[in-house]
């Protein structure tokens, strides 16, 4: 195959680059296009941002000049209400006058304030200086009016201007972007041409006589490869019948003389030795098994025994402990009964007690009630005593009165008579005389009046008293009563506890008899124990017999295993020749599997080249426009 | 008062101590039976009674003295004034006794509105001594002031 020239592989990836280069021209065009409309776009966004606003800003202005100015006009023939009026209003006009100045300034303010701007503002302040007074000068304020409005001219122009230059440079580039699409569609254009036009005539012919030389060589290669395939083949097919024939050659001498022999005495031996062994084992075992099932049943038995016999002689303690436990239960009883006796003289003499008791009660109530009778009596008298007490203190007082009486009649007759025949004597005694009636009654009602309320308080606890003893020999009744039947619950306690105490002796004496029995089992279960031993010690001399005729069995079976190992030797001499045999086949085999691989790459071979052919004519066909 | 002592009738009227010359007490009478209660007589004329064959006027002390404690009342004192020539009973609470006393031990009144009072005898027990004179024309003045409607002369 002819070597490809590099200039072939250059002009077709020429080719592929003239797509990037339409691509690349597409994205200037576009960047061009793009910078272009930003531009302009900018451009009328600042013509809607900065020169309308202003330009409407400068008409509010004119607007308020012009409300301000007929105002002043207006002020000439105005009475003072209407002079007010129009101040007012100028005064409102100047402060939206004042609010579109600085608006106007604000929009500008981005870069440098435009003079104009600086010079309308100024004029402003000046308008408002000469207005904030209303004493104002009219012609003043017109000439103000009049440069206010020369200068808002100014700024009307200024922005009509500025919007007409923003407009003539978004025509210029509008202009430029169109003429640079124009000629760079154009150059993209005419450069396709051109680079179609070399290509096909440079490039075609090489690749069409290259290709043709391709398909020729692909040709040969599909020829060559058939061959080698039918060559392959050939060889695979006679290594494999000449593996088929050695192989059985082998297999039929190995197994047709040697190993049928070999294996029948093999079989015979093993046979043998089988047998043998078998039989001593199985007899040797079912000796031991049995032995050794003897054994674990009487060592299970005697186990099982001296669990017994500890039960046994647990049991015998509890018995034991139990009878001890009933003798003091016994003699608990027998005290409790003794205790019960006791209790039931007491309560008797309680009883007897309480009756005595009762009866004192009773006589000491009746006693009570004839003191508290008595007592009665004598408070009774004490207060007709305390009556007289207060009839005497009641005579003292009207002697007392009667006294003062006879002194007032005594003086009365002095005054009248000059003389008192001897009632003033008189009435001075019986004044005296009363007041040692008083005193004395003082005296004794002191007296009497701490005895009378002594014996309502002693009438009072005697009452008390009364009411305590009859309580007294309700309780004294009640307990009599208990008492009598605390006895009778005694007595048939302890008739109760005789039954018990008959009881446990009886338990006593069974408790004594499960001892005794339990001795005697005691003693049988030893027994069975011994006789236990004695049995294992027979086995024991059992299984040491049939481990001597288990060792005799052992040594015939190694005899046997020694004949085995001699028919084993034999196999694997044939086993080795048999090995030979196989790995003789083994190398045939890898013959038939390297020509199979060969067989394998020619195919592949085969298809490349095929696919070679394919792509050629393919190429051809692109190059042409016609099948290679 | 010209006289060195002075004899006195103690009596109390509702808790509170009082006094009156001797020579103006005719009687100490323990009872109220004998006293006729009189319509219209409003709360000061209690009633008139009969003393030594003369129809006399029961004055309720603790009333004409503005007294309103509830303690009772349950004698009678009986006054006579010797230069008026009347006699009036006065309603008390009790008698304290008769004593002498020395002018000097008397404490004028400072209270020119209450003039039938003419003094107080002891600082602690603040023992008013009555002027039965003034004390008649007080009552003179309020039972007018009450009976006023059954002037007679009005109907003339």
């Amino acid at each position: 195959m002819s070597k490809v020239k590099p200039k072939f592989r250059l002009h077709l990836e020429m080719m592929v680059r003239n797509f990037y280069l339409l691509t690349l021209f597409v994205a200037i065009i576009g960047s061009v296009t793009y910078f272009s409309v930003s531009r302009i776009w900018d451009t009328m966004v600042d013509v809607q941002q900065t020169q309308i606003p202003t330009l409407l800003f400068e008409q509010d202005m004119e607007h308020s000049l012009d409300n301000i100015k007929s105002h002043v006009e207006k002020l000439g023939d105005a009475n003072p209400m209407q002079a007010a009026m129009h101040y007012a209003a100028i005064e409102k006009i100047v402060i939206v006058l004042d609010k579109s100045v600085k608006n106007a300034i604000n929009i500008s303010s981005e870069g440098e304030v435009p003079p104009i701007l600086v010079k309308l503002e100024s004029d402003g302040a000046k308008l408002m200086r000469a207005l904030a007074t209303k004493d104002f000068d009219r012609e003043d304020v017109t000439k103000i009016l009049g440069s206010v409005r020369i200068s808002l001219k100014s700024l009307q122009t200024f922005a009509l201007r500025q919007i007409d230059t923003d407009f003539g440079a978004s025509r210029a580039a509008s202009t430029r972007a169109r003429l640079i699409v124009i000629a760079l569609s154009l150059f993209a254009i005419i450069v396709m041409i051109l680079l179609g036009i070399i290509l096909s005539k440079t490039v075609g012919k090489p690749v069409s006589s290259v290709t043709e030389k391709l398909t020729v060589n692909t040709m040969d290669i599909e020829s060559v490869s058939d061959e080698i395939n039918k060559d392959t083949k050939k060889q695979a097919q006679v290594a494999q019948v000449a593996t088929k024939e050695l192989e059985s050659m082998i297999i039929d001498t190995i197994q047709g003389n040697i190993s049928m022999s070999v294996e029948k005495q093999t079989e015979i031996a093993r046979g043998f030795a089988e047998f043998l062994r078998n039989f001593v084992e199985r007899t040797s075992t079912e000796i031991a098994m049995g032995m050794m099932s003897i054994s674990q049943e009487s060592g299970d038995a005697r186990n099982k025994v001296d669990d017994l016999v500890k039960e046994l002689a647990t049991v015998g303690k509890n018995v034991k402990g139990q009878e001890t436990a009933i003798g003091e239960m016994v003699k608990a009883l027998l005290s409790i009964v003794e205790a019960n006796r006791e209790i039931k003289g007491k309560a008797q003499s309680s009883m007897e007690s309480a009756g005595r008791a009762t009866s004192k009660a009773y006589s000491g109530q009746e006693s009570i009630a004839s003191i508290l009778e008595r007592l009665l009596e004598i408070r009774s008298g004490s207060e007709g005593v305390k009556e007289i007490a207060d009839s005497l203190a009641n005579i003292t007082e009207i002697i007392k009165i009667l006294a003062l009486n006879m002194s007032l009649k005594v003086e009365d007759i002095k005054d009248d008579t000059g003389k008192t025949y001897g009632f003033e004597a008189m009435a001075g005694k019986v004044q005296q005389l009363a007041e040692e009636v008083e005193s004395l009654l003082g005296k004794s009602t002191a007296m009497l009046i701490p005895t009378i309320e002594g014996i309502e308080r002693v009438t009072d606890e005697a009452s008390q008293t009364k009411d305590l003893i009859a309580e007294v020999t309700m309780a004294i009744k009640k307990a009599d009563d208990e008492s009598k039947a605390i006895a009778v619950s005694i007595e048939k306690q302890a008739s109760d506890i005789d039954k018990v105490e008959i009881e446990a002796e009886n338990l006593r004496s069974l408790a004594q008899k499960t001892s005794e029995t339990i001795e005697a089992q005691e003693v049988l279960a030893k027994d069975v124990d011994e006789m236990l031993r004695e049995s294992e010690t027979l086995i024991e001399g059992v299984n040491s017999q049939t481990g001597a005729s288990v060792d005799g069995a052992r040594k015939v079976s190694a005899m046997m295993e020694q004949l085995r190992q001699t028919m084993v030797n034999i196999e694997d001499g044939t086993g080795q020749l048999t090995e030979k045999s196989a790995e003789i086949a083994g190398m045939f085999n890898s013959i038939l599997e390297l020509a199979n691989k060969s067989k394998v790459g020619a195919e592949k071979l085969n298809n490349v080249s095929s696919s070679v052919r394919t792509v050629s004519r393919q190429l051809t066909e692109v190059v042409k426009g016609s099948a290679a | 008062m010209d006289f060195e002592f002075l004899k006195i009738i103690t009596f109390e009227v509702k808790g509170r101590c009082f006094a009156l010359p001797s020579n103006n007490v005719k009687e100490i009478i323990d009872t109220l039976d004998s006293v006729k209660d009189v319509r219209y007589g409003g709360d000061i004329l209690k009633g008139v009674m009969n003393f030594d064959g003369n129809l006399i006027s029961v004055l309720d002390l603790p009333a004409l003295l503005d007294m309103h404690e509830d303690e009772s009342v349950s004698m009678i004192i009986a006054c006579k004034d010797k230069d008026m020539d009347a006699s009036v009973a006065m309603l008390i609470s009790s008698i304290k006794g008769i004593e002498t006393i020395g002018m000097s031990s008397v404490t004028p009144s400072q209270d020119d509105d209450v003039e039938y009072i003419q003094g107080f005898l002891r600082e602690d027990e603040n023992v008013a001594l009555l002027d039965l004179k003034k004390l008649l024309d007080y009552a003179g003045t309020r039972i007018d002031s009450v009976n006023h409607i059954f002037d007679v002369s009005d109907y003339n």
